[in-house]
């Protein structure tokens, strides 16, 4: 006879198994990596994949690190080069501004390494679909230092107008997040600077030196493309 | 405690897929979502932003018909991972009655794992559950990634860090290719059930 509960799980199995009944997979047993082909980039990839928003200069110093020991075991392969140079100045961004980075910034590095990774693993990929991998990460990257610059301009323009605002006051300005919602909960960027008493001189001199930082990185890049292909 | 509607003869169950930042929760989701969303007839809800992470939570709701009578209908929440969410977290636990730990087998992220349990288990405390009374699934994603070199932990070492007191049912699973990722929701939503009907009595 069949118990209470025995009938409850059958039941319960019966569904779910009419809903979900599929051939399924069942889990291997962690596989162990002896007899692996040597990967060159696992390393980097689980860099890659181990990112988040707790992000420090540790991690970064890693992946940078690989990086330019990758760049220089595939200095002849110049679109798998130009690849990694793109992966090397997000990472030297995000070093710079941790978790104020522009979010756009870690999607891209995903974007980059998955692209880089086809690259590297398809042996039948022609060089013309290789290069079209290449300029399309190419252009996301560009259309992101354009956003940064954007953004670079714009919050200073808010910080002029904030500061302004406070000197004719002359006292502290609400921060626009709701008491039910913990403040540092809301997405980085939406939390206004509230009560503090700005100094313009360094506001400028910050925005400055933000610019700075974007344009060395730039030039780095570009510098970095011109050598490559004058080759 | 599910909540229950004695008139219309209606129970709603609550899983929370828990875990660090990046293991693999809301992939779980996607993957039911994707793979079985003509037969279950729902819609996914995602709060994706900053560089596609959850910011908030995701939320994949569904019916399995009658069970004892019942009209049971299942609600599947993931929290974000993130250390610096706990306040989501702790709201998205309320009125729990299932969990799913997502761990990450990746080498690196050993540490996370074990400081995501305990938070798992802070947070239920506030609710007043214990972690060790409470239906929990135990699930080792990332499996995969050993294939290709990467530094994965064994199922034994991820055991040994996570499951050795509690003892839940565990698997390792590939939330991206789909590896058990349906075994481990059919087991918590048995469980969840036979948990509940315990309750009852």
């Amino acid at each position: 006879m069949v118990s209470e509960k025995d009938s409850l799980n059958i039941q319960v199995e019966n569904r779910l198994e009419d809903l979900f009944g599929e051939s399924e997979t069942n889990s291997p047993a962690a596989a162990e990596g002896g007899d692996l082909e040597y990967y060159p980039f696992r390393i980097l990839k689980s860099i890659v994949l181990s990112m988040d928003w707790e992000i420090n200069d540790e991690v970064l110093n890693k992946f940078i690190e690989q990086i330019d020991g990758l760049k220089d075991a595939y200095k002849e392969d110049k679109i798998l080069l130009l690849f990694l140079q793109i992966l090397r100045s997000l990472g030297i961004y995000i070093k710079a501004k941790k978790g104020g980075a522009h979010p756009n910034a870690f999607k891209i590095i995903n974007s980059v390494f998955i692209r880089l990774e086809k690259v590297v693993l398809s042996k039948n990929l022609s060089e013309d679909s290789k290069k079209k991998m290449l300029f399309a990460e190419l252009s996301k990257f560009k259309e992101l230092k354009v956003q940064i610059a954007n953004s670079n301009t714009d919050s200073v323009r808010k910080k002029k107008a904030e500061t302004e605002i406070v000197k004719k006051k002359k006292m502290p300005v609400a921060t626009p997040v709701p008491a039910t919602v913990h403040k540092e909960e809301v997405p980085v960027g939406l939390i206004a600077s509230g009560t503090q008493d700005y100094d313009g001189k360094d506001i400028f001199t910050n925005a400055v030196e933000d610019i700075k930082n974007l344009i060395r990185v730039e030039f780095e890049a570009l510098r970095e493309e011109l050598r490559l292909f004058k080759r | 405690m599910a909540f229950i509607n004695m008139k219309k003869k209606e129970v709603q169950i609550k899983i929370v897929y828990y875990g660090p930042g990046r293991g693999g929760k809301t992939s779980n989701l996607e993957y039911i979502y994707k793979k079985f969303k003509e037969r279950i007839q729902t819609e996914m809800i995602t709060v994706k932003t900053h560089g596609d992470r959850t910011l908030f939570f995701d939320f994949l709701p569904f019916d399995i018909g009658k069970i004892n009578g019942y009209d049971v209908k299942i609600q599947l929440y993931t929290v974000p991972g993130q250390v610096k969410y706990n306040a989501t977290r702790r709201l998205v636990l309320r009125g729990v009655d299932g969990i799913v730990f997502v761990a990450d087998s990746m080498v690196i992220r050993k540490d996370k794992n074990v400081l995501s349990i305990k938070n798992l288990e802070e947070n239920l405390a506030d609710y007043k559950k214990n972690i060790s009374n409470i239906p929990l699934v135990i699930q080792y994603n990332k499996m995969d990634l050993a294939e290709q070199g990467i530094p994965v932990l064994s199922f034994e070492e991820l055991e040994k860090d996570l499951n050795l007191v509690l003892k839940a049912p565990s698997f390792s699973a590939s939330a991206i290719s789909g590896v058990n990722v349906v075994q481990t929701m059919k087991k918590i939503i048995a469980m969840t059930i036979a948990s509940i009907k315990q309750e009852l009595k």
